[in-house]
Protein backbone atom coordinates (compact mmCIF):
# COMPACT_ATOMS: atom_id res chain seq x y z
CA UNK A 1 0.00 0.00 0.00
CA UNK A 2 3.05 2.45 0.91
CA UNK A 3 4.37 1.66 -2.91
CA UNK A 4 2.85 4.13 -4.62
CA UNK A 5 2.83 7.19 -2.53
CA UNK A 6 6.65 6.58 -2.29
CA UNK A 7 7.02 6.61 -6.29
CA UNK A 8 5.25 9.40 -5.92
CA UNK A 9 7.32 11.33 -3.75
CA UNK A 10 10.54 9.89 -6.29
CA UNK A 11 8.50 11.52 -9.22
CA UNK A 12 8.24 14.71 -7.33
CA UNK A 13 11.46 15.17 -6.35
CA UNK A 14 12.68 13.97 -9.77
CA UNK A 15 10.17 16.29 -11.05
CA UNK A 16 11.74 19.75 -8.87
CA UNK A 17 14.87 18.28 -9.70
CA UNK A 18 14.16 18.81 -13.46
CA UNK A 19 12.64 22.32 -13.15
CA UNK A 20 15.30 23.56 -10.90
CA UNK A 21 13.10 24.00 -7.88
CA UNK A 22 14.70 21.55 -5.26
CA UNK A 23 14.71 24.30 -2.22
CA UNK A 24 17.64 24.65 -0.95
CA UNK A 25 18.20 27.09 2.29
CA UNK A 26 16.24 28.91 4.17
CA UNK A 27 13.03 29.60 2.60
CA UNK A 28 12.68 33.07 0.63
CA UNK A 29 9.37 34.85 0.15
CA UNK A 30 10.01 35.54 -3.59
CA UNK A 31 9.73 39.44 -3.99
CA UNK A 32 6.71 40.59 -5.62
CA UNK A 33 6.85 40.86 -9.40
CA UNK A 34 6.95 43.92 -11.27
CA UNK A 35 2.96 44.95 -12.25
CA UNK A 36 3.08 45.51 -15.73
CA UNK A 37 -0.22 47.77 -15.04
CA UNK A 38 0.32 51.21 -14.61
CA UNK A 39 -1.66 52.81 -11.88
CA UNK A 40 -2.43 57.08 -11.87
CA UNK A 41 -2.54 57.94 -8.11
CA UNK A 42 -5.43 60.16 -9.30
CA UNK A 43 -7.67 61.10 -11.93
CA UNK A 44 -5.61 64.46 -12.19
CA UNK A 45 -2.74 62.99 -12.77
CA UNK A 46 -4.33 60.86 -15.48
CA UNK A 47 -5.56 63.28 -16.83
CA UNK A 48 -2.24 65.51 -16.70
CA UNK A 49 -0.05 62.15 -18.61
CA UNK A 50 -2.88 62.34 -21.27
CA UNK A 51 -2.35 65.52 -21.62
CA UNK A 52 1.60 65.21 -21.89
CA UNK A 53 1.31 62.57 -24.16
CA UNK A 54 -1.48 64.42 -26.61
CA UNK A 55 1.07 67.55 -26.46
CA UNK A 56 3.90 65.25 -27.47
CA UNK A 57 1.68 63.66 -30.31
CA UNK A 58 0.63 66.96 -31.49
CA UNK A 59 4.20 68.08 -31.83
CA UNK A 60 5.24 65.26 -33.48
CA UNK A 61 2.53 64.96 -36.13
CA UNK A 62 3.08 68.52 -37.07
CA UNK A 63 6.39 68.04 -37.47
CA UNK A 64 6.45 65.70 -40.07
CA UNK A 65 3.77 67.46 -41.66
CA UNK A 66 5.37 70.82 -41.98
CA UNK A 67 8.56 68.36 -43.63
CA UNK A 68 6.31 67.00 -46.50
CA UNK A 69 5.51 63.99 -44.58
CA UNK A 70 8.82 62.80 -44.43
CA UNK A 71 9.89 59.78 -41.83
CA UNK A 72 6.39 59.39 -41.05
CA UNK A 73 7.38 56.35 -39.33
CA UNK A 74 8.91 59.15 -36.46
CA UNK A 75 4.85 59.23 -35.03
CA UNK A 76 5.38 55.36 -34.11
CA UNK A 77 7.03 57.06 -31.34
CA UNK A 78 3.92 59.20 -29.77
CA UNK A 79 1.35 57.14 -31.10
CA UNK A 80 -0.02 53.67 -31.44
CA UNK A 81 -2.15 50.87 -32.80
CA UNK A 82 -5.13 52.35 -35.46
CA UNK A 83 -4.27 55.98 -34.74
CA UNK A 84 -0.54 55.06 -36.12
CA UNK A 85 -2.19 53.30 -38.77
CA UNK A 86 -4.16 56.10 -40.07
CA UNK A 87 -1.91 58.83 -39.99
CA UNK A 88 1.08 56.51 -41.60
CA UNK A 89 -1.46 56.47 -44.33
CA UNK A 90 -1.94 60.12 -44.04
CA UNK A 91 0.78 61.11 -44.50
CA UNK A 92 1.86 58.95 -47.29
CA UNK A 93 -0.71 60.30 -49.20
CA UNK A 94 -0.19 64.27 -48.76
CA UNK A 95 3.54 63.17 -49.46
CA UNK A 96 2.61 61.78 -52.85
CA UNK A 97 0.49 65.18 -53.56
CA UNK A 98 3.07 67.00 -52.18
CA UNK A 99 1.00 68.96 -49.58
CA UNK A 100 3.18 70.65 -46.57
CA UNK A 101 1.92 72.22 -43.63
CA UNK A 102 2.28 75.54 -41.73
CA UNK A 103 1.46 76.44 -38.53
CA UNK A 104 0.99 74.50 -35.66
CA UNK A 105 -1.92 72.37 -34.12
CA UNK A 106 -3.39 73.63 -30.49
CA UNK A 107 -5.53 72.25 -28.40
CA UNK A 108 -7.48 72.80 -25.22
CA UNK A 109 -10.19 71.82 -23.31
CA UNK A 110 -8.74 68.29 -22.01
CA UNK A 111 -11.48 66.14 -20.21
CA UNK A 112 -11.34 63.10 -18.94
CA UNK A 113 -13.87 60.22 -19.53
CA UNK A 114 -12.63 57.28 -18.58
CA UNK A 115 -9.40 55.77 -16.03
CA UNK A 116 -9.03 52.03 -16.61
CA UNK A 117 -6.06 51.21 -14.30
CA UNK A 118 -7.19 47.60 -14.39
CA UNK A 119 -7.02 47.43 -18.25
CA UNK A 120 -5.40 44.50 -19.85
CA UNK A 121 -2.04 45.79 -20.40
CA UNK A 122 -2.89 48.96 -20.15
CA UNK A 123 -4.98 49.21 -23.51
CA UNK A 124 -7.40 51.91 -23.47
CA UNK A 125 -6.24 53.14 -20.26
CA UNK A 126 -6.75 56.95 -20.42
CA UNK A 127 -9.78 58.12 -22.79
CA UNK A 128 -10.41 62.17 -22.59
CA UNK A 129 -12.14 64.30 -24.62
CA UNK A 130 -10.63 67.46 -26.09
CA UNK A 131 -10.99 69.94 -28.67
CA UNK A 132 -8.12 70.78 -31.13
CA UNK A 133 -8.02 73.93 -32.91
CA UNK A 134 -5.97 74.02 -36.50
CA UNK A 135 -6.84 77.90 -36.95
CA UNK A 136 -2.73 78.37 -37.66
CA UNK A 137 -2.63 75.80 -39.51
CA UNK A 138 -2.36 75.90 -43.19
CA UNK A 139 -1.72 73.17 -46.08
CA UNK A 140 -0.03 74.11 -49.08
CA UNK A 141 0.55 72.54 -52.57
CA UNK A 142 4.26 72.38 -54.12
CA UNK A 143 3.26 75.71 -55.34
CA UNK A 144 2.95 77.29 -52.16
CA UNK A 145 -0.65 77.46 -53.00
CA UNK A 146 -2.58 77.07 -49.53
CA UNK A 147 -5.75 73.64 -50.49
CA UNK A 148 -6.85 73.98 -47.14
CA UNK A 149 -11.21 73.71 -47.46
CA UNK A 150 -13.09 76.84 -47.02
CA UNK A 151 -14.99 74.76 -45.29
CA UNK A 152 -12.98 73.08 -42.95
CA UNK A 153 -13.75 73.25 -39.47
CA UNK A 154 -10.68 75.15 -37.54
CA UNK A 155 -11.82 73.51 -33.94
CA UNK A 156 -13.24 70.17 -33.60
CA UNK A 157 -13.87 67.49 -30.94
CA UNK A 158 -12.22 64.03 -30.31
CA UNK A 159 -12.21 61.62 -27.98
CA UNK A 160 -8.65 60.54 -27.90
CA UNK A 161 -7.94 56.43 -26.35
CA UNK A 162 -4.35 56.30 -24.96
CA UNK A 163 -2.58 52.76 -24.21
CA UNK A 164 0.06 52.41 -21.39
CA UNK A 165 3.56 52.37 -22.81
CA UNK A 166 6.49 51.75 -20.53
CA UNK A 167 9.12 53.00 -23.19
CA UNK A 168 7.21 56.60 -23.64
CA UNK A 169 8.47 59.35 -21.52
CA UNK A 170 5.04 60.46 -21.53
CA UNK A 171 3.78 56.44 -20.29
CA UNK A 172 1.13 57.14 -22.89
CA UNK A 173 0.67 56.58 -26.51
CA UNK A 174 -2.30 57.86 -28.54
CA UNK A 175 -3.53 54.84 -29.99
CA UNK A 176 -7.27 56.27 -31.41
CA UNK A 177 -8.62 59.80 -31.97
CA UNK A 178 -12.35 59.58 -33.15
CA UNK A 179 -14.17 62.82 -34.36
CA UNK A 180 -16.80 63.58 -31.60
CA UNK A 181 -19.52 66.15 -32.36
CA UNK A 182 -20.92 67.27 -28.60
CA UNK A 183 -18.07 69.08 -27.10
CA UNK A 184 -19.10 72.84 -27.86
CA UNK A 185 -15.29 73.18 -29.04
CA UNK B 1 -35.26 81.73 -39.39
CA UNK B 2 -33.65 81.72 -43.40
CA UNK B 3 -32.58 77.95 -44.48
CA UNK B 4 -29.94 79.04 -47.50
CA UNK B 5 -28.96 76.73 -50.08
CA UNK B 6 -25.81 77.33 -51.41
CA UNK B 7 -23.51 75.03 -54.02
CA UNK B 8 -20.16 75.07 -53.18
CA UNK B 9 -17.33 74.23 -55.20
CA UNK B 10 -14.88 73.00 -53.23
CA UNK B 11 -11.47 74.23 -54.25
CA UNK B 12 -9.62 70.65 -53.63
CA UNK B 13 -9.28 69.15 -56.56
CA UNK B 14 -7.59 66.43 -55.16
CA UNK B 15 -8.86 65.66 -51.31
CA UNK B 16 -7.64 63.84 -48.77
CA UNK B 17 -9.17 60.19 -47.99
CA UNK B 18 -10.67 59.53 -44.96
CA UNK B 19 -9.96 56.44 -43.27
CA UNK B 20 -11.41 53.40 -41.76
CA UNK B 21 -12.88 52.90 -38.60
CA UNK B 22 -14.38 56.28 -38.34
CA UNK B 23 -10.74 57.66 -37.74
CA UNK B 24 -9.39 60.62 -39.53
CA UNK B 25 -5.74 61.24 -40.17
CA UNK B 26 -4.45 64.84 -39.18
CA UNK B 27 -3.61 65.92 -42.60
CA UNK B 28 -7.65 65.09 -43.37
CA UNK B 29 -8.39 67.17 -40.73
CA UNK B 30 -6.42 69.91 -40.71
CA UNK B 31 -7.07 70.27 -44.97
CA UNK B 32 -11.06 70.01 -45.10
CA UNK B 33 -12.28 68.50 -41.93
CA UNK B 34 -13.40 65.36 -40.43
CA UNK B 35 -16.60 64.92 -41.87
CA UNK B 36 -19.77 62.89 -39.62
CA UNK B 37 -21.80 60.49 -42.04
CA UNK B 38 -24.31 58.03 -40.91
CA UNK B 39 -26.85 56.11 -42.80
CA UNK B 40 -30.54 54.97 -42.15
CA UNK B 41 -33.46 53.76 -44.18
CA UNK B 42 -35.86 56.08 -45.47
CA UNK B 43 -38.70 56.54 -47.30
CA UNK B 44 -38.02 53.01 -49.32
CA UNK B 45 -34.67 53.55 -50.06
CA UNK B 46 -31.67 54.38 -47.94
CA UNK B 47 -30.46 57.66 -46.61
CA UNK B 48 -26.50 59.06 -45.97
CA UNK B 49 -26.47 61.86 -44.17
CA UNK B 50 -23.08 63.45 -43.97
CA UNK B 51 -22.37 67.22 -42.12
CA UNK B 52 -18.90 69.27 -40.79
CA UNK B 53 -19.62 71.57 -38.91
CA UNK B 54 -18.17 75.09 -38.37
CA UNK B 55 -18.21 76.80 -35.13
CA UNK B 56 -17.78 80.20 -36.14
CA UNK B 57 -14.71 82.54 -35.26
CA UNK B 58 -12.09 80.67 -34.20
CA UNK B 59 -11.33 80.36 -30.70
CA UNK B 60 -14.71 81.49 -29.22
CA UNK B 61 -18.05 80.48 -28.00
CA UNK B 62 -16.14 79.03 -24.16
CA UNK B 63 -17.08 82.48 -22.37
CA UNK B 64 -15.24 81.29 -18.97
CA UNK B 65 -16.29 78.12 -18.83
CA UNK B 66 -13.37 75.74 -16.97
CA UNK B 67 -11.81 73.14 -18.97
CA UNK B 68 -13.28 70.53 -17.35
CA UNK B 69 -16.87 71.95 -18.22
CA UNK B 70 -17.54 68.62 -20.26
CA UNK B 71 -15.91 65.96 -18.13
CA UNK B 72 -16.92 62.85 -16.69
CA UNK B 73 -20.16 60.75 -18.01
CA UNK B 74 -22.02 64.12 -19.00
CA UNK B 75 -19.94 64.59 -22.55
CA UNK B 76 -20.42 60.65 -23.59
CA UNK B 77 -23.25 61.45 -26.72
CA UNK B 78 -22.71 59.99 -29.84
CA UNK B 79 -25.03 61.60 -31.48
CA UNK B 80 -23.96 63.72 -34.97
CA UNK B 81 -24.03 67.00 -34.85
CA UNK B 82 -27.77 67.84 -34.40
CA UNK B 83 -29.48 69.89 -37.56
CA UNK B 84 -32.95 70.76 -37.01
CA UNK B 85 -32.70 73.75 -38.99
CA UNK B 86 -31.61 72.12 -42.05
CA UNK B 87 -34.89 71.49 -42.99
CA UNK B 88 -34.81 68.41 -46.20
CA UNK B 89 -33.22 70.00 -49.17
CA UNK B 90 -31.17 67.83 -51.32
CA UNK B 91 -29.23 68.10 -54.14
CA UNK B 92 -26.31 70.78 -52.68
CA UNK B 93 -25.31 71.64 -49.10
CA UNK B 94 -27.54 73.14 -46.34
CA UNK B 95 -26.33 75.97 -44.83
CA UNK B 96 -28.18 77.07 -41.41
CA UNK B 97 -26.23 80.61 -40.42
CA UNK B 98 -27.77 82.55 -37.60
CA UNK B 99 -27.48 86.36 -38.94
CA UNK B 100 -28.08 87.42 -35.35
CA UNK B 101 -24.89 86.06 -34.17
CA UNK B 102 -21.75 86.12 -36.37
CA UNK B 103 -20.03 83.43 -34.13
CA UNK B 104 -23.02 80.89 -33.65
CA UNK B 105 -21.87 77.61 -35.23
CA UNK B 106 -22.78 76.92 -39.15
CA UNK B 107 -23.73 73.25 -39.89
CA UNK B 108 -22.89 72.24 -43.63
CA UNK B 109 -24.95 69.05 -43.68
CA UNK B 110 -25.52 67.38 -47.03
CA UNK B 111 -28.14 64.35 -47.97
CA UNK B 112 -27.73 61.35 -50.77
CA UNK B 113 -30.47 58.77 -50.98
CA UNK B 114 -30.21 55.13 -52.68
CA UNK B 115 -33.11 53.22 -53.78
CA UNK B 116 -32.98 49.63 -54.98
CA UNK B 117 -33.47 49.00 -58.13
CA UNK B 118 -36.65 46.96 -58.47
CA UNK B 119 -36.47 43.28 -59.12
CA UNK B 120 -38.13 41.27 -61.64
CA UNK B 121 -40.74 38.10 -60.18
CA UNK B 122 -41.23 35.31 -62.40
CA UNK B 123 -43.53 32.20 -62.62
CA UNK B 124 -43.00 28.73 -64.39
CA UNK B 125 -45.42 28.47 -66.77
CA UNK B 126 -45.82 32.05 -67.80
CA UNK B 127 -48.93 32.77 -67.32
CA UNK B 128 -50.80 29.57 -66.41
CA UNK B 129 -50.54 27.08 -63.43
CA UNK B 130 -52.60 23.88 -63.27
CA UNK B 131 -54.15 22.94 -60.07
CA UNK B 132 -52.46 20.65 -58.02
CA UNK B 133 -49.41 20.21 -59.51
CA UNK B 134 -46.49 22.81 -58.72
CA UNK B 135 -46.32 26.15 -59.98
CA UNK B 136 -42.23 27.77 -60.34
CA UNK B 137 -42.22 31.06 -58.27
CA UNK B 138 -38.79 33.02 -58.81
CA UNK B 139 -37.37 36.36 -58.53
CA UNK B 140 -34.83 37.98 -61.02
CA UNK B 141 -32.40 40.73 -58.98
CA UNK B 142 -28.95 41.03 -57.85
CA UNK B 143 -26.73 42.64 -55.18
CA UNK B 144 -26.24 46.35 -56.45
CA UNK B 145 -23.66 48.81 -55.48
CA UNK B 146 -25.03 52.33 -56.47
CA UNK B 147 -22.43 55.22 -56.05
CA UNK B 148 -23.12 59.21 -55.40
CA UNK B 149 -21.70 61.87 -53.67
CA UNK B 150 -21.24 63.36 -50.42
CA UNK B 151 -19.86 65.73 -49.08
CA UNK B 152 -18.18 66.34 -52.41
CA UNK B 153 -16.50 62.75 -51.25
CA UNK B 154 -16.84 59.58 -52.90
CA UNK B 155 -20.40 57.51 -51.26
CA UNK B 156 -21.41 53.94 -52.23
CA UNK B 157 -24.63 51.78 -51.13
CA UNK B 158 -24.76 48.21 -51.52
CA UNK B 159 -28.43 46.51 -51.42
CA UNK B 160 -28.55 42.74 -50.68
CA UNK B 161 -32.09 40.94 -51.46
CA UNK B 162 -32.48 38.96 -48.20
CA UNK B 163 -35.89 38.19 -47.95
CA UNK B 164 -38.88 37.62 -50.73
CA UNK B 165 -42.61 37.63 -49.70
CA UNK B 166 -45.00 36.12 -52.21
CA UNK B 167 -48.48 36.19 -51.49
CA UNK B 168 -49.87 33.76 -53.99
CA UNK B 169 -53.48 35.38 -54.37
CA UNK B 170 -55.33 32.28 -53.19
CA UNK B 171 -55.01 33.62 -49.56
CA UNK B 172 -52.11 32.07 -49.04
CA UNK B 173 -48.48 33.35 -49.35
CA UNK B 174 -45.17 32.06 -48.22
CA UNK B 175 -41.65 34.28 -46.78
CA UNK B 176 -38.60 32.74 -48.49
CA UNK B 177 -34.99 33.55 -47.93
CA UNK B 178 -34.09 32.01 -51.29
CA UNK B 179 -35.00 34.10 -54.32
CA UNK B 180 -35.89 30.97 -56.51
CA UNK B 181 -34.78 30.14 -60.42
CA UNK B 182 -35.92 28.03 -63.40
CA UNK B 183 -36.64 24.70 -63.69
CA UNK B 184 -34.23 24.62 -66.67
CA UNK B 185 -31.26 25.94 -64.23
CA UNK B 186 -32.34 23.94 -61.41
CA UNK B 187 -32.32 20.96 -63.49
CA UNK B 188 -35.07 19.37 -63.01
CA UNK B 189 -38.48 18.85 -64.81
CA UNK B 190 -41.09 20.72 -65.43
CA UNK B 191 -43.77 20.71 -62.31
CA UNK B 192 -41.07 19.48 -59.92
CA UNK B 193 -41.00 20.56 -56.99
CA UNK B 194 -38.98 23.81 -55.84
CA UNK B 195 -37.69 25.76 -52.58
CA UNK B 196 -39.86 28.07 -54.34
CA UNK B 197 -42.62 26.48 -55.81
CA UNK B 198 -46.51 26.63 -54.73
CA UNK B 199 -49.46 24.73 -55.61
CA UNK B 200 -52.92 26.25 -56.63
CA UNK B 201 -55.96 23.87 -55.51
CA UNK B 202 -58.67 25.35 -57.36
CA UNK B 203 -59.03 27.10 -61.03
CA UNK B 204 -59.18 30.83 -61.13
CA UNK B 205 -57.35 33.40 -61.82
CA UNK B 206 -54.69 34.55 -59.64
CA UNK B 207 -52.93 38.20 -58.46
CA UNK B 208 -49.53 37.12 -57.77
CA UNK B 209 -47.41 39.93 -55.90
CA UNK B 210 -43.89 39.88 -54.51
CA UNK B 211 -42.16 42.17 -52.06
CA UNK B 212 -38.21 41.80 -51.67
CA UNK B 213 -36.77 42.70 -49.12
CA UNK B 214 -33.43 44.53 -48.97
CA UNK B 215 -30.72 45.06 -46.50
CA UNK B 216 -28.49 47.69 -47.10
CA UNK B 217 -24.64 49.10 -46.39
CA UNK B 218 -22.90 52.25 -47.14
CA UNK B 219 -19.16 53.26 -47.36
CA UNK B 220 -17.92 56.72 -47.59
CA UNK B 221 -14.40 57.95 -49.04
CA UNK B 222 -12.94 54.65 -49.47
CA UNK B 223 -13.70 53.58 -45.71
CA UNK B 224 -15.36 50.13 -44.51
CA UNK B 225 -18.41 49.03 -45.35
CA UNK B 226 -20.83 49.89 -42.74
CA UNK B 227 -24.41 48.19 -42.55
CA UNK B 228 -27.58 50.47 -42.25
CA UNK B 229 -29.87 48.55 -39.23
CA UNK B 230 -32.98 47.76 -41.12
CA UNK B 231 -34.16 46.08 -44.09
CA UNK B 232 -35.78 48.07 -47.21
CA UNK B 233 -39.16 46.01 -48.35
CA UNK B 234 -39.52 46.75 -52.27
CA UNK B 235 -42.72 45.52 -54.15
CA UNK B 236 -42.04 43.92 -57.19
CA UNK B 237 -44.37 43.65 -60.74
CA UNK B 238 -47.44 41.72 -60.40
CA UNK B 239 -48.17 38.67 -62.24
CA UNK B 240 -51.70 37.49 -63.39
CA UNK B 241 -51.82 33.93 -64.01
CA UNK B 242 -54.85 31.46 -64.69
CA UNK B 243 -54.72 28.25 -63.20
CA UNK B 244 -56.98 25.55 -64.76
CA UNK B 245 -57.48 21.25 -64.63
CA UNK B 246 -55.10 19.49 -66.22
CA UNK B 247 -58.32 18.56 -68.81
CA UNK B 248 -58.72 22.44 -70.24
CA UNK B 249 -55.22 23.61 -70.37
CA UNK B 250 -53.96 24.54 -73.54
CA UNK B 251 -50.82 22.26 -74.56
CA UNK B 252 -47.79 23.75 -76.38
CA UNK B 253 -47.18 21.40 -78.84
CA UNK B 254 -49.12 18.24 -79.84
CA UNK B 255 -49.05 15.91 -77.62
CA UNK B 256 -48.38 12.95 -79.64
CA UNK B 257 -45.16 14.45 -81.06
CA UNK B 258 -44.29 15.90 -77.55
CA UNK B 259 -45.67 13.52 -75.02
CA UNK B 260 -43.71 15.26 -71.87
CA UNK B 261 -44.90 18.79 -72.86
CA UNK B 262 -47.03 20.59 -70.40
CA UNK B 263 -50.54 19.27 -70.17
CA UNK B 264 -50.14 15.97 -72.14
Amino acid sequence: MWNIPRLSLVALAAALALSGCVPSGPLVTPAPEPSSTPIFATEDEALAAATAAYAAYVKMSDQIFMEGGANPERLGSVATGEQLKTNLEGFREAAKKRYRSTGGTAFDKVALQALSVDSPKGAGIVVVYLCEDVTKVDVLDDQGVSVVSATRPNRSGYEATFNWSSTSPTRLLLASKEPWSDLNC
Amino acid sequence: MAIVVITLALALATPLSANANGQCPDVLAQTTGCPSVGGGVHDGGVQLDGSITTPGSPGRGFGGRGSTETGGENASVTTPVPCAQCGSLRDGYHVTPNPANAVSAVTLRDLVNFKPVVGIDNMEPNGWMVVGLHTNFYATVNVQAQDGQLLARPASVQFTPVRYHWAYGDRTSASLAVMGNSWAAQGIKEFDATPTSHIYTAAGTYNIDLVMEFSAQYRFADGPWTAIVGTIPVQANRLVATAGDAKTVLVERDCSKRPSGPGC
